[in-house]
């Protein structure tokens, strides 16, 4: 199944929630999702960049859902996630934070908008599953 | 009562969207209820007009082809019904809690449904915004339509499309649940749907689509205002659910003007509205007759009529509405139809 409206960013959410000073994606989407009588888990999966891909985050619709600019979205969740065109190109990007930070598994999660099972994974094998 | 035809409006949504121009989309519905009507041009005197240089003429033309596009319009007395009507039931139903009456407008098409149930809307809300005017959480009203051959869910999706609420993969349940939530938390008072004669109570998918709108009228503490073209004689009223639906909404049926002294000052009322250099005042209700011959009455009709007729006549430099000019107007079918039989039926007494 695809998302019939996948090309066009969505309209904005009837219930505006500005973002509170401490939100990260992950709460921020939760505050969001329950103000629009929404589940949390249903507005992640829908804000997925491909509908199989649960890894990526298309930050550009969440500020659509929003009603926010990008950039002031961005200001104002603390450690937004970088908008990543595919999962290489985010496998890549974990790699080198690793390498070059040496965080934890948690923090690299919530820097790169993914999760701690995948960031392990990542570490783990050079051919993770794509 | 002077109102504002539907029109597409100036962008102030997303771009890329083209939601500001539905009203099927909150913010197509903002747009429509926050525009105000364009202020007449000033005719400029005949020879300063004639003197015009090309780039001020353009300028000076285009302004008002964009005026004719969105003429006003005279209220008819049948708005003006529907308007009161409509007010009095949300004050009556604003503290109930249960049993809460409807409105169903009917008629046939052309007959200005969709713009009074518009009209009133944009009244209900502005009144709405003015006792809330800091909350942009707030939507007073919901304006939907029913789609063809719709089904239960579909109805509910037109609800979610309307807030803006995603809906794919979503099953009717939660997407009913998400409308009535954010319908409730949301402060929504009117409930517009349009074009309930798509629901066919004689089919099983259709006594489906009346349920879930029953179901939005229980659940959603507001005033149902239904239009549709028809619809006591499409059998909107028959049946258990019919009469169900009956007895909770008043009816008012639209239909077309009679060619009397009403239809005459419509006709000059709307011509007071146009911004011709050489129109000749009076022309328009000296032709009331050939107006009605050629629209059936329908002032849906009569206002593509004469608006049509007022941009080519500011397109072909003539300036002014003649019947010779109405005569190259090609309008809706239904009411050419009208014109040719009855043309062929004097032709043949």
């Amino acid at each position: 199944v695809t998302h019939p409206d996948r090309e066009n960013p969505p309209r904005p959410l009837p219930i505006h929630v500005p973002p509170d000073p401490g939100d990260s994606v992950t709460t921020y989407i939760r505050r969001l999702a329950r103000a629009n009588h929404l589940r949390p888990a249903y507005l992640r999966h829908y804000l997925n960049r491909i509908p199989s891909d649960r890894h990526t985050l298309r930050f550009d619709w969440l500020a659509a859902l929003a009603d926010t600019p990008v950039v002031h979205l961005r200001q104002a969740l603390s450690h937004p996630p970088p908008d990543y065109p595919d999962r290489p190109t985010l496998f890549a990007a974990i790699r080198a934070d690793a390498r070059a930070n040496t965080p934890t598994i948690a923090a690299l999660a919530e820097r790169h908008g993914t999760q701690n099972y995948l960031v392990r994974l990542v570490l783990k094998s050079p051919n993770p599953p794509t | 009562v002077v109102t504002t035809l539907l029109s597409p409006g100036p962008a102030t949504g997303r771009p890329n969207h083209g939601d500001h121009r539905l009203l099927t989309t909150l913010q197509g519905w903002r747009a429509f209820t926050t525009r105000t009507a364009a202020p007449a041009p000033d005719l400029l005197p005949r020879q300063r007009w004639a003197d015009l240089p090309s780039p001020e003429r353009d300028a000076y033309d285009d302004d008002r082809i964009a005026y004719h596009v969105r003429l006003p319009m005279v209220g008819t007395p049948a708005l003006q019904k529907i308007v009161a009507t409509a007010g009095q039931l949300v004050e009556l139903n604003q503290d109930a809690s249960s049993g809460r009456r409807g409105l169903i407008v009917s008629g046939p098409a052309g007959t200005g449904k969709t713009t009074a149930i518009t009209m009133f809307g944009k009244t209900h809300e502005a009144r709405d915004r003015r006792g809330h005017p800091d909350n942009r959480n707030r939507i007073p009203v919901i304006y939907v339509t029913v789609p063809p051959a719709a089904t239960p869910r579909m109805l509910a999706v037109e609800f979610a499309r309307f807030l803006g609420l995603p809906h794919t993969r979503l099953n009717i349940t939660y997407v009913i649940e998400a409308v009535v939530g954010v319908a409730v938390d949301a402060g929504v008072s009117l409930v517009c749907v349009d074009e309930i004669h798509n629901l066919t109570l004689a089919t099983r998918t259709g006594g489906e689509v009346s349920d879930t709108l029953k179901y939005f009228t229980e659940r959603i503490p507001a005033t149902f205002v239904l239009a549709g073209i028809d619809v006591a004689r499409n059998g909107l009223f028959t049946g258990t659910r019919g009469q169900q639906i009956a007895g909770r909404h008043n009816l008012i049926e639209t239909a077309p003007f009679d060619d009397n002294s009403e239809w005459k000052r419509l006709a000059a009322s709307l011509e007071e509205t146009l911004r011709l250099q050489h129109h000749a005042p009076g022309t328009l209700a000296r032709h009331s007759s050939y107006l009605h011959e050629r629209t059936a009455g329908m002032i849906g009709s009569l206002s593509h009529l004469i608006r049509a007729a007022a941009i080519r006549a500011i397109k072909d430099g003539t300036e002014k509405i003649t019947k010779k000019t109405m005569q190259q107007i090609a309008i809706d079918h239904a009411a050419e139809t009208a014109h040719r039989t009855r043309r062929s039926a004097s032709a043949g007494r």
